[in-house]
């Protein structure tokens, strides 16, 4: 049966690939007449069986999504054509087509009790989220079945297949945010608010039917450029019933039977100035452009470069307009609030970050600078105070005044029971410290110091440490931290590490700071059996600057000199002799060590690639004058949850890590993409690190454990690669290492 | 559109073996004929079995290019495609259907899951080797078992009603 041409055939129908041999022995096998009837006798039983055992459903809305795209695409050509508008005859059939939706019938969810949560039905997954319930602030991926929604008891959004969307919102003042797909709103008049967001601007309702729909029209050409897919976004608004305020730009009002494109404008807009490529930081400018969720702002003033920023000379861009969106973050309901207030002319503070490569992408700080009486551009000192509420602490930043610059200094919210976070300030009770100071990029690179406030267990703590991403743990990765004591009889070290919980900002943290040294204040959770101390991080700053290497680093990088003394079975960690160990937590080194006046050290963890069995501790020292190790070379970096959103595939690329369960791979190339695969652009994930875990899975194939266990960093593989739920990918079904021709 | 639209889906979900790109290509066939309506050409014989026939070449053209499929071996289905919809028609028969309920019904509780699970809840092959901790090609081959299996008890059946 091996080579049997219905086995070929069985698996050519199923989108697997074959060999050149195979693909020859089933031609050959199909040219013949008599295997071509019986072939077909196969294909007629499959088919027989599949609609006997699982008959076609969902016929009704299968059609009426035609009609929705049939209007959707005569709409858009005339977008592009500039010619008027549409058929009246296609957008009655848009309107019967979602009247026919609706015929389908639903009841409200009135709650007995208080007011409904947010209800999601069909077939739809929550990505990034462990929770079973749907929160709000979760992205809902809809799977080829469709899925509803309802929200507050009075709306209701039939969602199609490979739609996306964000709940938003809150109690009476319901809102969804549309990233890509179709959306079918009915909204129950006089019960509360409703807002659609969309890429192009949002929808606001108070009671009607309308149906929304956003697009990328170049992703269906293969773009792979995400700043052109983003710019051309093309948002379609169909009205059934009531009246819908759309606001794209300026605002457009749209009644029963009307509908209305809203496509980019490429040419027209304003694109990211190469002095703000990679920028991260604060800045400020006036907003010359009408105000939506996106707009353009004129910049006055780099307020603020953060260290991790990768912007070479942002101050170039002072006079420049760039396009800034409000970004999808914790502070999205507060900024789409300030939004609100803002209009054409107004200046802003915002933290902006360059995440999409052509327009600035607003973080955590959002506001109009006039409310404080921030001074403008060249008046010297920005100050920003912001409210905080009960419980709350505050972050301090201050920033070494430029030439020609004023000062900014920020004052961020700070959540419940986070303690408090700020700079020389004294200790509270219960708190831990942070000192947060700006320093030059290479301060402390040459020495690990640890000076903390013991705080209590409960309370937030400040510490200083090196990340590593550890894909094979069930945390996001890890925080070692090291501490120098001068005691009478020397130096000692202690060395404590903890597992970075994916709560919190600690996967984000992982993200942004694996191989490098951060200071971070977070919530210990203590360790059992054995296990190193959980770490709830919320708050960190990378303190390496983005050129300083990463602490992982390959042979010949840089200059390491190790020295190992010890190896204990199955750490493969090598340290100094232990001789105390307290609260679980740390341990410490009964090592002296001298440090002499002018000199850093440098402490290296150097971890063993070749085999993934352990890792190594090194130790390199470093004097100044020496020439720093190189930075790892971070071609693409790490896949984002976005990016592997929906991915079945084959992969191939280079093991650039492993673990027992675990294998990290630079994508060189997608082999295969599956019939199942609803990931829009899996090509962007060539060049990118994914992490390829068999602890997904339920029951891995024995096979697959072995051929992992076989491989070492820098081979070449092909993998079977599903993705689960936000960055977690499986590996399935192949694991074959590519050998070199 | 009505009169056609649920005969082209199943037709569809047939010649794909109900993926989920099925809905898109008969979506992609309407719109061909809507367009051909807009530029005032019309269907010489039986609008349906011109969306059947444009069905038909876009899912080879699907073959080819999204599932990769070497140029002769979709040559080659592209024929057995031509030939299916007559064979797809044949499928409506009560008798057909009568005879497989039967034959499904003599099949053991191991095959009946497998059966299940592949054309009921339409899992892929490879995931129900992973379900079940076997090979691919263990279950491939257990699957081709039981459909020839049920091809013959079916051909049997109805070979049995015709002399009946």
């Amino acid at each position: 049966m091996r080579q049997d041409w219905r086995e070929l055939l069985d698996r050519a129908l199923e989108g697997e690939a074959l060999s050149a041999p195979e693909a020859e022995a089933l031609a050959a096998a199909l040219g013949g007449t008599e295997r071509r009837e019986e072939a077909l006798a196969l294909v007629c039983l499959e088919g027989c069986l599949r609609e006997r055992l699982a008959p076609a459903q969902g016929v009704v809305r299968s059609r009426e999504r035609l009609l929705a795209k049939a209007v959707l695409r005569e709409k858009g050509r005339r977008v592009r054509a500039g010619r008027g508008r549409l058929p009246r005859w296609r957008v009655a059939a848009a309107a019967a087509a979602a009247m026919l939706l609706a015929a389908l019938g639903w009841l409200l969810t009135r709650g007995t009790g208080g007011y409904p949560e947010p209800e999601a039905r069909g077939d739809y997954r929550l990505l990034g989220s462990a929770s079973a319930g749907l929160a709000r602030g979760e992205r809902l991926a809809v799977g080829p079945g469709g899925a509803e929604l309802r929200l507050g008891g009075y709306c209701r959004l039939a969602l199609d297949p490979n739609t996306e969307v964000v709940v938003r919102g809150g109690e009476r003042r319901e809102a969804v945010e549309l990233e890509r797909g179709r959306v079918v709103s009915e909204v129950e008049p006089r019960r509360g608010g409703f807002t659609l967001l969309t890429p192009r601007g949002h929808i606001e309702v108070k009671g009607t039917k309308f149906l929304t729909s956003v697009e990328y029209p170049e992703s269906q050409k293969g773009e792979r450029d995400m700043g052109k897919l983003r710019k051309s976004s093309v948002v379609t608004v169909v009205v059934v019933a009531g009246i819908v305020a759309c606001h794209f730009g300026g605002v457009t009002e749209l009644g029963p039977g009307m509908s209305q494109v809203f496509a980019g404008h490429d040419e027209t807009r304003a694109t990211l100035p190469p002095e703000l490529k990679g920028f991260k930081g604060i800045l400020v400018g006036t907003i010359v452009s009408e105000v939506s969720r996106e707009f353009l702002l004129k910049i006055d003033k780099i307020a603020t470069v953060w260290p991790q920023s990768r912007a070479e000379r942002p101050e170039g861009a002072v006079g420049k307009k760039v396009e800034v969106v409000v970004g999808q973050n914790r502070m999205l309901e507060q900024h789409m609030q300030t939004l609100k207030t803002l209009r054409k002319g107004d200046q802003v503070i915002v933290e902006a970050f360059d995440v999409q490569g052509f327009r600035l992408t607003v973080m955590e700080l959002f506001r109009k600078a006039e409310e404080s009486g921030e001074r403008r551009e060249g008046e010297g000192e920005v100050r920003e105070k912001r409210p905080h509420g009960e419980g709350e602490g505050e972050v301090r930043e201050k920033k070494p005044h430029r030439e020609g610059e004023g000062e900014v200094r920020e004052k961020k919210p700070h959540r419940e029971g986070e303690g408090e976070v700020r700079e020389k300030k004294p200790h509270r009770e219960g708190e831990g410290e942070w000192r947060e100071k700006k320093t030059e990029p290479h301060e402390g690179e040459g020495e690990v110091r640890e000076k903390k406030t013991e705080p209590r267990a409960e309370g937030l703590r400040e510490m200083t440490g090196w990340v590593k991403a550890t894909p094979d743990r069930d945390c996001a990765g890890i925080l070692k931290v090291v501490e120098r004591v001068e005691t009478d009889a020397g130096v000692r070290e202690k060395v404590t590490v903890y597992r970075i919980l994916s709560e919190g900002k600690g996967r984000k943290l992982v993200e942004e700071a694996s191989g490098r040294r951060v200071r971070l204040a977070g919530l210990v959770t203590p360790g059992e059996g054995g296990v190193e101390p959980g770490l709830v991080v919320k708050e960190f700053r990378v303190l390496d600057a983005p050129d300083q290497p990463k602490r992982e680093k390959r042979e010949g990088e840089g200059e390491v000199r190790e020295k190992k003394t010890e190896h204990r079975e199955g750490e493969g960690e090598v340290r100094e002799k232990k001789t105390e160990r307290r609260d679980g937590e740390g341990e410490w080194r009964e090592k002296k060590v001298e440090r002499r006046d002018g000199e850093g050290e440098w402490r290296e963890k150097k971890t063993e690639r070749r085999d993934g069995e352990g890792e190594g501790e090194g130790r390199e020292k470093r004097t100044e004058g020496e020439d720093a190790p190189k930075p790892r070379v971070e071609a693409g970096g790490v896949a984002t949850a976005e990016a592997v959103a929906g991915f079945r595939g084959m992969l191939e690329g280079t093991v650039v890590g492993k673990t027992g369960d675990a294998l990290i791979l630079r994508v060189e190339k997608i082999n295969k993409v599956w019939q199942s695969n609803t990931c829009k652009a899996p090509e962007a994930l060539v060049g990118k690190l994914v992490s390829l875990s068999l602890k997904y899975e339920p029951n891995p194939p024995e096979a697959l454990a072995t051929a992992l266990a076989a491989l070492k960093a820098g081979d070449r593989v092909l993998a079977g690669a599903t993705h689960r739920e936000g960055k977690f990918v499986s590996l399935v079904e192949v694991l074959r290492k590519i050998e070199a021709e | 559109m009505d009169r056609h639209y649920e005969g082209v889906w199943r037709y569809a979900r047939f010649l794909t073996r109900g993926a989920t790109e099925a809905e898109d290509l008969v979506h992609e066939a309407f719109l061909l004929a809507f367009d051909r309506l807009m530029e005032g050409q019309e269907f010489a014989g039986d609008a349906g079995a011109w969306l059947r026939g444009t069905l038909r070449n876009l899912v080879k053209a699907w073959w080819r290019e999204r599932q990769k499929l070497p140029q002769d071996v979709a040559d080659h289905l592209g024929l057995l495609a031509d030939k299916t919809e007559e064979a797809w028609a044949s499928l409506a028969g009560e008798e057909l259907r009568a005879a497989l309920d039967h034959c499904l019904g003599l099949l053991g509780p191991e095959d009946r899951d497998l059966v299940a699970r592949r054309y009921e809840r339409g899992m892929r092959i490879t995931r129900i080797a992973e379900e079940l901790r076997r090979n691919a090609a263990t279950v491939r081959v257990q699957l081709f078992r039981i459909r020839q299996a049920l091809k013959e008890c079916v051909e049997g059946q109805l070979a049995k009603g015709l002399t009946t």
